[in-house]
C-alpha cells in the first residue's frame, strides 16, 4: 500500500518535473525517427531486389525467344571460323544466327554475363527494418556467370562514401546510441537527489523494504521509457508496413528483448553510481563517461587490439597474389591444355576455333582457381579469426553486444554478408560444374538444359544466427541485472541511506 | 596585467582539477595511439600498393605476344596512392576502394573497400587522429569549460572578482587564454608526435604542397577547438548551475557529433537519391546496344560499318580494307562506350554532389560536418580527391584501350581477317600511370561551403559570448 502511495507520489513528480516529459518526448522522436530509417532503408533494398528479379524473368524470357527463333529456322549455325564482329562483317547477307559468344545455343555464352548469367540475391530479411548494419557497405546481389568468380570481381552496391562515412539513424544507433543518453536524466539522481534535497531521512523512515522501494522507483521510471520506445518502435514500423504480417510478434519480441537488455544494463550501472558517496553531478558525469567510453571509444579501440592481434591481410595482397597466380603464360597454357585432355579423356580435341576457345578458357579457369583456392581460403580464414576475436572483446561492452544482436536479428550483421559472398562463390562452383560439362560435350542447349541450370539459394537457418543474437541479448541482461544486484545488495549498508 | 593574472589562475584551476587531469591523459593517449596506429598503417598501406603498382606494370609489360584488343581487356590495375596525411585523416578511404581494373568497354568502380574487411564493430568508430581531434578534444574542452563561470558563481568567488572591479569581458578573455593554454600542454606534445610519425612515413607518395595542407589543418583544428572553448564559456556564463552547463554542452556534442551528421545522411540521400549498381549496369548496357538485343544490335552495326568502310576506302569487300574492321569497330565502339560511362558517371557524381551539398549545409547547424569536410580534403582523403584520382585513372584506361584498339586497326600487317598480335614494343609504348595529386587552392576550392559555415561558426560564437558574459550576474 505504502508502496503504491509512493509510486503515485513519484509519478506526480516525475510528470510535473521538465525533465522526464522531455526525455521521453525524445526518446519518442529517436526511436520514430529510426524505425522510419529503417524502414526506408529496406523498404529500398526490396525495391531494387524486385527489379531485379523482374529483369532476370526479361532475361529468361529473351533467351526462350530466341531459341524458338533460332528452332523455327533449322539449324543456321554457319560453319564460320569467326567470333565477334567478323562474325557480322563477313556475312554480307547479314547473320542469322548469333555469334558464338552470345549464342544461346552454346553452353560457354548460355553460362556468361552476355546470354544467361543469373542474378544471386540475398533474401530480404524480414526484420530488416530493425537495424540497417552493414547492409549499405556489403552487396546484397550479384550476377553469377562462368567466367568471372564472384571473390575476384567484388561488385560492390553503389553509396555515397561519405553516407557510408556517416551511417546510418536506424533503430540499432537509436537504442545503443541515443536511449542511454536520455535515459540517464531519468536515472542519475534516483536517490542521491533525496540525500541532497535533504529528504533521505524521510524516504527511509517509510514502512517499506528500502530496496523495494529503489527497485519501484526505477522500474517506473525505466518502465516508462522502455514502454514509450517499444510503443513507438512498433507503431512506425507497422505504419510504415516494413514488418510482414507473419513477423510483428518476432519483430516485437526481438525489439521488446533489446530495449529490456538496454534498459537493464544501464539502470544496473546508474543503480552501482548512486549506491556510491557520489553527489549527482558526479554520478552524471560518471554515468556520461561509462556511455562515452561503452560507445565511442570501446569500438575503436577494439577495432585496433583486433587488427593487431589478428590482421587480416589487405585486399590489394589478395589481388597481387592472385593476379600473379592467373598470370598464365601462352608456353604454360599449351602445358595446360595438353593436362586438361588427358584430365578429360572424353573430350575430344576439337578444330572449330570457338569450342577450343571454350575449351581453353574452361581449361584455364580451373588452373587458376587451383591456385587461388588456398590464398582465398587463408583470406577468409583470417577475416573469421578476427570477427571472432572482436566478439569476444565486444563483451566487455553490452552495449556493443545489443547493437550486434540487432543487426544479427534484422539480418543485416557482418557475417550474413559474408555468408552471402561465400555462398555466391559456392554458386559460382555449382554454375561451372553443371556447364562444364556441358560444354566439354559441345552440347546444343535447349530450354530444357536453362531450366535446369542451379538456382541460387541461400539458407538463413545456419546454426546460430538468431541464437547468437538471444546469447548477446542474455549476456547484457545478465551483466544489468548483476550491476543491479550488487547495486540493491549494497543499498541497506550504504550511507547514501543512513543519509 | 590583470588579464595575464586570470588566465594564470584559469590555467591553475583547470591543472589542478584532477578529473581534468585524467581526462587529458587519456585524450593524450589515444591520440597517440592513433597518431602511431596511423603511421604504422600509412607505411604498411604504401609499400603495398607501391608493390602491387610495380607488379601491374611488369604484368602488363611482361603479357606475350597478343592481339592488342586481348591485351585491352587483360587491362591493367591502378591503385590509389596513400597521401602523407593520411595518417591524420584516413577520409574515405575505407569506403571508396583502394584499386581500379582498367579494361576495355567498361569503367569499372573502384574496388576493394577496406571497410569491408574490417568487423562489425570497426563500423561504429574508428581509432584515427582526425576522430580523436573532431570527438574527444571537444569533449575534453567541455570538461574544461564548464565550471568556468558557473562554478566560480556556485562557489560565490564571481562575485569577489567581479566586485574587484575585473569587466566581464576582460575576464572571459583572460579564462579564454587560461583555459586554451591547458588544452595546448594537451595539444603541443600531440602535435610533435604527429611531426615525427609524418617524418617516419615520409618517402610514400609525394603530395603537393604538403606543408601548407598541414598549416591549414592545423589553423582549422584550432578554429573547431575555440569554437568549442568559446561556446563552452558562453554556456557557462549563460547558465546558472554547472550542471545545466555540462548538460547544455553536452547535448550540443552529441548533436554536432552522432545525431546531425546522420540525419543529414538521412535527409540528403531522400533528396537526392543515388542510382544503384544495378540500375547503372541495366542503363549502361541498354544504351551501349541502343536498347537493342545484342544480336540485333550487332547485325544492324555490321551493315552500317561496312557500308561506311566500304565506301570510305572505296574498295568491295572487306578484305581488300587497308585498315582493320575490328580495330576500327572498337575505335567506334569505346568511343560511343566512353559516352554512355559519361553519362551515368555523371549523374551518378550530380546526385553525390548534391548529397555532399545538403550535408555541408548541415555544417551551419553542426561544426562538425564542416570541420571534418575541411579536414579531408586537406588530407587528401575527400570524395573530390577520390573522384580527381578516378578522373586520372580514367584518362589513363581511354588512352591505353586508344592506343591498343589503334595499333589493331592501323598497324603494318593488321589488316584483313587474319590474326595480329602484337609484342612487348606495344606495351612499352604505354607510359606508366603517374598521378599528380590537386593542389591545397583546388582543394579550398571544393570545400567554400564548408569554409563558409567554419568562418560564420567562428563568428557567432565570440557575439555569443559577449552577449552572455554583458548579462553574466554574479549570483
Amino acid at each position: 500500500m505504502i508502496v503504491r502511495h509512493l509510486l503515485a507520489h513519484e509519478l506526480r513528480l516525475l510528470t510535473r518535473s521538465r525533465t522526464a516529459p522531455t526525455a521521453l518526448f525524445l526518446m519518442a522522436l529517436t526511436t520514430a525517427y529510426g524505425a522510419y530509417d529503417g524502414a526506408c532503408a529496406a523498404s529500398e533494398r526490396h525495391s531494387t531486389h524486385e527489379r531485379i528479379r523482374r529483369a532476370q524473368a526479361d532475361i529468361d524470357a529473351e533467351v526462350d525467344r530466341a531459341l524458338a527463333r533460332l528452332a523455327s529456322r533449322g539449324d543456321p549455325r554457319p560453319a564460320l571460323e569467326l567470333a565477334g564482329m567478323a562474325w557480322y562483317l563477313f556475312q554480307p547477307e547479314g547473320a542469322v544466327a548469333p555469334a558464338p559468344h552470345i549464342d544461346p545455343r552454346r553452353p560457354e555464352a548460355a553460362a556468361s554475363e552476355w546470354v544467361g548469367a543469373r542474378y544471386a540475391l540475398l533474401p530480404d530479411a524480414p526484420l530488416a527494418a530493425l537495424a540497417v548494419g552493414q547492409s549499405d557497405l556489403h552487396p546484397s546481389y550479384s550476377r553469377v556467370s562462368i567466367r568471372t568468380r564472384p571473390v575476384l570481381t567484388n561488385a560492390d552496391e553503389i553509396e555515397n562514401p561519405i553516407n557510408l562515412l556517416s551511417g546510418r539513424f536506424d533503430l540499432a544507433f537509436a537504442l545503443t546510441f541515443c536511449w542511454p543518453l536520455l535515459v540517464l536524466p531519468l536515472l542519475y539522481n534516483v536517490l542521491s537527489e533525496d540525500r541532497e534535497n535533504g529528504t533521505l531521512g524521510l524516504v527511509a523512515s517509510q514502512p517499506v523494504s528500502r530496496r523495494r522501494l529503489i527497485a519501484a522507483r526505477v522500474a517506473l521510471r525505466v518502465g516508462a521509457a522502455a514502454t514509450v520506445t517499444v510503443v513507438t518502435a512498433i507503431g512506425v514500423l507497422l505504419v510504415c508496413g516494413a514488418v510482414p504480417g507473419g513477423y510483428i510478434g518476432t519483430a516485437t519480441l526481438a525489439w521488446t528483448i533489446a530495449v529490456a537488455a538496454t534498459a537493464a544494463f544501464w539502470t544496473g550501472l546508474a543503480l552501482a553510481a548512486n549506491v556510491t558517496h557520489w553527489r549527482s553531478a558526479t554520478n552524471a558525469v560518471a554515468l556520461t563517461a561509462c556511455w562515452l567510453g561503452s560507445v565511442v571509444i570501446a569500438p575503436a579501440v577494439i577495432g585496433e587490439v583486433a587488427g593487431a592481434l589478428r590482421p587480416v591481410p589487405s585486399r590489394v595482397e589478395l589481388l597481387n597474389e592472385i593476379r600473379i597466380a592467373g598470370n598464365i603464360q601462352s608456353g604454360e597454357l599449351n602445358a595446360l591444355m595438353t593436362a586438361f585432355f588427358e584430365a578429360y579423356p572424353d573430350i575430344s580435341p576439337t578444330r572449330t576455333s570457338a569450342d577450343t576457345t571454350a575449351l581453353r578458357g574452361l581449361a584455364q579457369q580451373e588452373a587458376v582457381n587451383r591456385r587461388i583456392d588456398p590464398i582465398v581460403a587463408r583470406y577468409r580464414s583470417a577475416i573469421r579469426d578476427q570477427e571472432r576475436l572482436v566478439q569476444t572483446l565486444s563483451y566487455l561492452v553490452p552495449p556493443l553486444l545489443v547493437h550486434e544482436a540487432l543487426t544479427n536479428v534484422a539480418g543485416t550483421a557482418t557475417a550474413r554478408c559474408r555468408r552471402f559472398a561465400e555462398a555466391l562463390d559456392e554458386y559460382h562452383r555449382q554454375w561451372t560444374a553443371y556447364y562444364a560439362p556441358l560444354v566439354h560435350a559441345r552440347v546444343s542447349m535447349t530450354s530444357r538444359h536453362y531450366a535446369e541450370a542451379p538456382r541460387f539459394v541461400f539458407t538463413d537457418d545456419q546454426p546460430g544466427w538468431r541464437g547468437r543474437a538471444g546469447k548477446l541479448l542474455a549476456a547484457v541482461v545478465a551483466a544489468g541485472l548483476g550491476l543491479m544486484t550488487v547495486a540493491l545488495w549494497f543499498v541497506p549498508r550504504s550511507s547514501v541511506l543512513r543519509g | 596585467m590583470i588579464l595575464r593574472h586570470i588566465a594564470r589562475h584559469a590555467l591553475r584551476d583547470v591543472v589542478r582539477d584532477g578529473r581534468v587531469r585524467w581526462c587529458a591523459a587519456i585524450v593524450g593517449a589515444l591520440l597517440l595511439a592513433a597518431l602511431l596506429a596511423g603511421a604504422s598503417e600509412q607505411r604498411r598501406v604504401a609499400a603495398e600498393h607501391a608493390s602491387a603498382a610495380r607488379l601491374s606494370r611488369e604484368t602488363w609489360l611482361g603479357q606475350a605476344a597478343k592481339d592488342p584488343h586481348t591485351a585491352a581487356h587483360y587491362g591493367s590495375y591502378v591503385f590509389k596512392p596513400r597521401g602523407p596525411l593520411t595518417l591524420l585523416d584516413n577520409g574515405v578511404n575505407p569506403y571508396t576502394g583502394a584499386a581500379a581494373w582498367l579494361e576495355a568497354h567498361k569503367q569499372n568502380e573502384f574496388q576493394f573497400r577496406s571497410a569491408q574487411d574490417s568487423s562489425s564493430v570497426a563500423r561504429l568508430g574508428q581509432l584515427t587522429a582526425a576522430g580523436t581531434l573532431q570527438l574527444l578534444i571537444p569533449l575534453l574542452i567541455v570538461l574544461l569549460a564548464f565550471t568556468k563561470f558557473a562554478g566560480d558563481r556556485e562557489d560565490g568567488t564571481l562575485r569577489q572578482v567581479l566586485a574587484q572591479g575585473v569587466s566581464p569581458p576582460r575576464l572571459a578573455i583572460g579564462t579564454l587564454a587560461g583555459v586554451a593554454t591547458a588544452l595546448a600542454l594537451v595539444l603541443l606534445p600531440a602535435a610533435l608526435i604527429g611531426g615525427l610519425a609524418l617524418a617516419w612515413t615520409a618517402g610514400g607518395p609525394a603530395m603537393a604542397g604538403v606543408g601548407w595542407r598541414l598549416a591549414a589543418l592545423a589553423l582549422i583544428y584550432c578554429g573547431y577547438f575555440g569554437i568549442y572553448l568559446i561556446v563552452g564559456l558562453a554556456a557557462s556564463a549563460a547558465l546558472p548551475r554547472s550542471s545545466h552547463v555540462l548538460a547544455a554542452l553536452l547535448a550540443f556534442w552529441v548533436l554536432n557529433s552522432l545525431l546531425v551528421p546522420r540525419a543529414a545522411v538521412d535527409v540528403s540521400r531522400r533528396l537526392h537519391p543515388s542510382q544503384t549498381a544495378f540500375d547503372m549496369s541495366e542503363g549502361v548496357r541498354r544504351d551501349t546496344y541502343d536498347g537493342l538485343p545484342i544480336h540485333e544490335y550487332n547485325v544492324r552495326r555490321a551493315d552500317d560499318l561496312r557500308t561506311r568502310l566500304l565506301t570510305q576506302y572505296g574498295v568491295r569487300r572487306v578484305e581488300d580494307l587497308p585498315v582493320n574492321f575490328r580495330g576500327m569497330d572498337y575505335l567506334e565502339r569505346e568511343a560511343h562506350s566512353n559516352q554512355v560511362w559519361d553519362e551515368y558517371y555523371g549523374q551518378l557524381r550530380a546526385s553525390f554532389a548534391q548529397q555532399t551539398r545538403v550535408q555541408n549545409l548541415a555544417g551551419f547547424a553542426a561544426p562538425l560536418l564542416a570541420v571534418r569536410s575541411m579536414s579531408m580534403a586537406l588530407a587528401g582523403t575527400d570524395l573530390h580527391h577520390h573522384q580527381h584520382f578516378a578522373d586520372a585513372a580514367e584518362t589513363y584506361r581511354r588512352g591505353l584501350v586508344l592506343t591498343m584498339n589503334s595499333e589493331l586497326a592501323y598497324a603494318d600487317g593488321s589488316a584483313r581477317r587474319g590474326a595480329y598480335a602484337a609484342d612487348t614494343s606495344l606495351w612499352k609504348s604505354v607510359p606508366d600511370f603517374e598521378y599528380d595529386g590537386p593542389t591545397i587552392g583546388w582543394a579550398l576550392r571544393h570545400a567554400r561551403l564548408n569554409v563558409l559555415s567554419l568562418l560564420v561558426w567562428l563568428c557567432a560564437a565570440p557575439v555569443a559570448l559577449a552577449f552572455s558574459v554583458r548579462r553574466m550576474h554574479a549570483e
